[in-house]
């Protein structure tokens, strides 16, 4: 059922901005394809933030000298999608993980752009920071391949042109964190903490809405743990990053593969903040069932193995 | 050629120089014939702890199970509860109820590779020997908490018609018939048959039937052959097949036993062990070559209630290969050698259905899904599902070891050291097919109506896999004193090792978990998490000492001890609503405690026994996420265990009738605490156990009674679902054994 939701979520050919030709890191002299999603924000705040989705990059990988390259041929900002670079060759630094996923980063101080051949400024980068890596977790539905779900994953960062902060942003991400929960109780105030919860966000670039995915949450000792799915909330791009937000009339919860709503279980308000250098970690703070107030803070899940 | 011919004896000697003493009076210790494995370790054993039960003890006690013998050796704990499945075996507060045996138990040298067939029925044993403390340089795998070497007849040593026929309470029958020949000097064979049937002692009052009823069935032959002066062969096959009813568990909210589903336990067993042993002036090689097949069906009802729960079938082949090759120096000089390698393969096929019922529907899925959801109820599409699981189990090992003694005067050394590598594999096929109706509440009138079908449908197929590699170091040091006796002091250092492994009774729980996963509810397990296990390594440090008058009528055994373990594989019953049991490494134990034996005949006709172990065993490190165990006492690991006998031989003097023999013996037990939190706990127990003999030169007819006292006890105890549950020991049983030896 999850996976309906991404393929309405994303485009047709790549389910995940971040998914590439392979799902491993490839091998000496290689050239993969991302298509990734990122936030053009204006660096003093005069402009509106904008959305850009499912933009082609190529990186160049040569590892006789450990050396990457970055570039687009329909890099977009503001409306011109001609857009193309191709950065020097730069040393990238490697790391591997225990649990067999490794992650590569690199840094370009400056890349030029050109359109249609011509060099064009408003395109150039620079001070671009660059992760890549398959060290990421998302529940088994929303999996793509049996080893690395969603891929590899990148996270950049860069200024465009020097007038607007580039983020990148997956349309599917998973953050993992924990919840504090207060309520009243025999009218007594409580608290609930919980430390293994893990908030899922797919994006659907069509209509500006999103599906976040709460899993194995509970908000009272009493409460048996589910995984609940909020659906068609809207989104909303900021100079900070985006915000996530139920309606004002509330959104009920569907829980399981068979997507029952859960009444009893409503979401009066629901505000899910996503901000940072990186766009990597959320705030969120809720209320449930008129009683039940939630805070949650959480950041990019590395594999659990 | 002459140094051959005394190399030969010498060893022939020591093969066989326990069985010789099978005649001689009851020997719960001898001192200077302790001898595990002549193959090994030859006719002295006097760096460790070690119990030698001869044939006599074992006639005199009844005892055909390794579990009898449990009953004479201090510090060792084998209750009989559940189905011969279940050989739950601590030694010092080292041991386990599932999957890993923390002893080792050899029959004819073979290893019994499956703890599940270590409870079976044997006759004509000539003689159990029991070494406590981990006995892994030279054994290799899951001997950490000691080894148990039983020995059985040989053909070579006597020869005619041996019959047994008991019966006793519980409608108990046995039965045994045997066959030694010698052909000539070189040639020996034996062919034995047995039988058992009980009717069993606890009423299941769902029924009306007893409930802890039993056939079994065995046969052996054992083949020896001296092809040469230089080339000895023995081959023993044996096979039994046993069908039980078991699992006497008794809710302790009602104080009844009862249960609606089937249970039984089928097994049958074949095997195969191939001695080789080809001698030279120098040294001797031996090759000891087993083929093992298990295949048994265990059935459960789950919930043990009168309740359409769940029940479960376990049933599975296991083909096992052993091959042990070891090349030992001749022991007349100072310093001995032997050096060995070991391979083993094992097979396993099982498959593990868990049938959920009706009640258990309601209780465990529909009830908590309703509860969380009460507009959008469901109900389940049929009365029972199946949660399905299929395993293969392949593990592989292989070991290197060697041992140098060197003996100084009266000092004697010993260094063993093994390097033992395991790799086991795991694919399972867990699935299951099913589904539930959704109703939606209307919220005005209240009715229901369909909203929609959902099918479940999970199949999870994977491959796990672990390898092990251990190195295990024994170092012993022992010293003769200079008395009018026979009397060493010992110090030893020894490290013991139980195998990782893939606990698959947890399979039921994570299908259960991934179904309510599926409709939302609750956390699914991490399946690697949860299946696999860690090898558990243990230190074990003793000092004791041996002594034994000339005259043979004193001789006494002490030890004192420390274990300190890691990782100790420890079953666990998840909280909640789940019955799987699942192993865990509970981080870290240690186990203190001293040992006793003494045998003393003041007179010929005279003789008492008496045994006792003290053993306290406490978790140092353990947190089970909810709570922290840390400073309490080990479950299932008795503080105490005592045994005194004494045997009164009254000679007769008439033709008919030669002598007669009064036995009188208790046994003791306890405290034993149930669980890691040292809530429920059996106290010490005594049994009080009289026989009298009437040895009528041909035969003997022994009249006998266990548990004279009708002691009320418990042998096991554990959590289901929530609910708990005791096995309570056998009440007193009387009963008579006729033998005849022609």
């Amino acid at each position: 059922m999850l996976k309906k939701i991404l393929l309405f979520a994303s485009l047709p050919l790549v389910l995940v901005s971040c998914k590439g030709e392979e799902s491993d890191i490839p091998s000496n002299g290689v050239k993969k394809e991302y298509y990734l999603s990122y936030l053009l924000t204006s660096l003093d705040g005069s402009e509106q933030p904008t959305a850009f989705y499912n933009v082609p990059f190529t990186f160049k990988y040569e590892y006789d000298n450990n050396t990457i390259t970055v570039g687009s041929s329909r890099f977009e900002v503001n409306g011109n999608k001609k857009i193309s670079f191709d950065s020097d060759a730069v040393k990238f630094t490697s790391t591997n993980y225990e649990n067999g996923s490794s992650a590569m980063e690199f840094s370009v101080a400056e890349i030029y752009s050109k359109v249609n051949g011509v060099a064009d400024a408003s395109g150039n980068l620079s001070d671009l920071n660059c992760l890549l890596t398959n060290n990421y977790y998302c529940p088994d539905e929303w999996r793509f391949n049996d080893r690395f779900p969603l891929g590899d994953m990148i996270i950049m960062n860069a200024v465009v042109g020097e007038k607007y902060k580039l983020r990148t942003f997956p349309l599917l991400s998973c953050f993992s964190g924990s919840t504090t929960t207060s309520f009243s109780m025999g009218g007594q105030e409580q608290q609930y903490n919980s430390d293994s919860d893990l908030f899922a966000v797919s994006i659907n670039p069509a209509n500006n809405t999103a599906e976040v995915g709460l899993y194995n949450v509970k908000f009272a000792a009493q409460m048996p743990q589910l995984t609940m799915f909020l659906k068609d909330l809207k989104v909303e791009y900021t100079n900070e990053g985006y915000v996530v937000s139920a309606p004002a009339e509330g959104v009920v919860p569907v829980v399981g593969n068979d997507q029952i709503p859960y009444p009893d279980y409503i979401f009066n308000t629901f505000n899910l903040v996503c901000s940072g250098d990186n766009l990597a970690s959320i705030d969120v703070d809720f209320t449930v069932a008129g009683r039940f107030g939630g805070e949650f803070q959480g950041t990019y899940t590395p594999l659990r193995y | 050629m002459k140094k051959t011919l005394i190399t030969l004896v010498f060893v022939a000697a020591t093969a066989f120089m326990s069985v010789a003493s099978t005649d001689a009076l009851p020997d719960t210790i001898v001192l200077d014939e302790i001898s595990v494995s002549a193959i090994k370790q030859g006719v002295s054993n006097d760096d460790a702890s070690s119990t030698m039960v001869s044939q006599k003890d074992l006639e005199q006690h009844r005892i055909v199970t390794v579990k009898g013998v449990s009953d004479l050796i201090p510090n060792f704990y084998m209750p009989d509860y559940g189905s011969r499945i279940t050989s739950s075996i601590y030694v010092r507060g080292i041991g386990a109820r599932m999957d890993q045996p923390s002893v080792g138990l050899n029959i004819d040298n073979v290893p019994i590779m499956n703890k599940d067939a270590y409870d079976f029925d044997l006759v004509d044993i000539a003689k159990v020997e029991m070494l406590r403390g981990p006995q892994s340089s030279l054994y290799g795998r899951n001997t950490m908490g000691g080894l148990i070497n039983v020995t059985t007849l040989s053909p070579m040593k006597w020869q005619g018609f041996r019959l047994m026929a008991e019966y006793g309470s519980g409608n108990s029958w046995k039965g045994a018939a045997s066959w030694y020949h010698k052909f000539n000097n070189k040639v020996g064979l034996s062919v034995s048959a047995y039988y058992t049937s009980t009717d069993g002692f606890f009423v299941n009052q769902f029924n009306g039937e007893k409930c802890d009823w039993e056939r079994q069935f065995s046969a052996k032959t054992k083949l020896e052959w001296k092809v040469s002066d230089k080339v000895l062969i023995q081959n023993v096959l044996s096979a039994s097949n046993s069908n039980q009813g078991g699992y006497p568990y008794e809710y302790i909210a009602t104080k009844t036993i009862a249960y609606n589903d089937t249970c039984f336990y089928k097994r049958f067993t074949l095997s195969d062990g191939l001695t080789l042993r080809w001698f030279t002036d120098d040294f001797s090689l031996s090759s000891i070559t087993s083929v093992q097949y298990l295949d048994d069906n265990m059935t459960l009802d789950q919930d043990f209630r009168p309740l359409e729960y769940f029940t479960l079938t376990q049933a599975k082949k296991e083909l096992a290969l052993t091959q042990d090759l070891v090349i030992k120096g001749n022991d007349y000089r100072n310093y001995k050698w032997l050096v060995g390698a070991f391979g083993f393969y094992k097979d396993l096929d099982m498959v593990a259905p868990v049938t959920f019922k009706d009640y258990g529907i309601n209780q465990l899925i529909i009830k908590n899904r309703n509860d969380a959801n009460p507009h959008y109820p469901i109900e389940w599409e049929s009365d029972n599902f199946l949660l399905n699981s299929d395993f293969v189990n392949r593990t592989y090992g292989a070991a290197l070891y060697h041992q140098s003694s060197y003996d100084l005067e009266r000092w004697h050394f010993k260094l063993g050291i093994r390097f033992d590598y395991e790799y086991t594999t795991l694919n399972y096929h867990s699935y299951c097919s099913t589904g539930y109706d959704v109703y939606k509440i209307d919220a005005n009138t209240g009715g229901k109506e369909f909203y929609r079908h959902t099918p479940i449908e999970i199949n999870e197929r994977n491959s796990l896999s672990d390898s092990f590699f251990e190195l295990l170091p024994r170092l012993s040091v022992s010293y003769d004193l200079d008395v009018d006796a026979e009397a060493n002091l010992y110090a030893s250092a020894s490290k013991g090792y139980k195998a990782g492994g893939f606990n698959t009774q947890m399979f039921s729980d994570f299908l259960q978990q991934k179904l309510m996963g599926q409709m939302g509810i609750g956390a699914s397990y991490d399946i690697q998490k949860i299946v696999g296990y860690r090898p558990e390594e243990s230190w074990n440090y003793e000092i004791g000492g041996h002594v034994a008058t000339l005259d043979r009528k004193l001789s006494a055994d002490v030890s004192i001890f420390y274990i300190d373990c890691r990782d100790q594989q420890l079953t666990m019953f998840p909280d909640g609503t789940t019955t799987g049991r699942v192993m865990t490494n509970a981080g870290k134990t240690r186990s203190f405690g001293a040992e006793a034996s003494v045998k003393y005949s003041p007179i010929e006709r005279l003789s008492f026994n008496f045994s006792y172990g003290y053993t306290n065993a406490k978790f140092r490190e353990f947190n089970n996420g909810k709570e922290d165990f840390a400073g309490k006492y080990l479950p299932y690991v008795p503080q105490h265990t005592a045994y005194i006998g004494a045997i009164y031989s009254q000679p007769i003097k008439t033709s008919w009738l030669k002598s007669i023999d009064f036995d009188v013996n208790a046994r003791g037990i306890g405290k034993i605490y149930w669980d890691e939190a040292n809530r429920n706990v059996q106290n010490f127990y005594t049994l009080l156990n009289a026989s009298v003999t009437f040895d009528f030169d041909v035969c003997t007819l022994q009249l006998w009674g266990n548990n004279l006292t009708d002691a009320e006890y418990s042998t096991f105890y554990f959590v289901s679902i929530g609910n708990e549950f005791l096995q309570r020991g056998k009440p007193t049983t009387l009963g008579a054994t006729l033998r005849v030896n022609i």
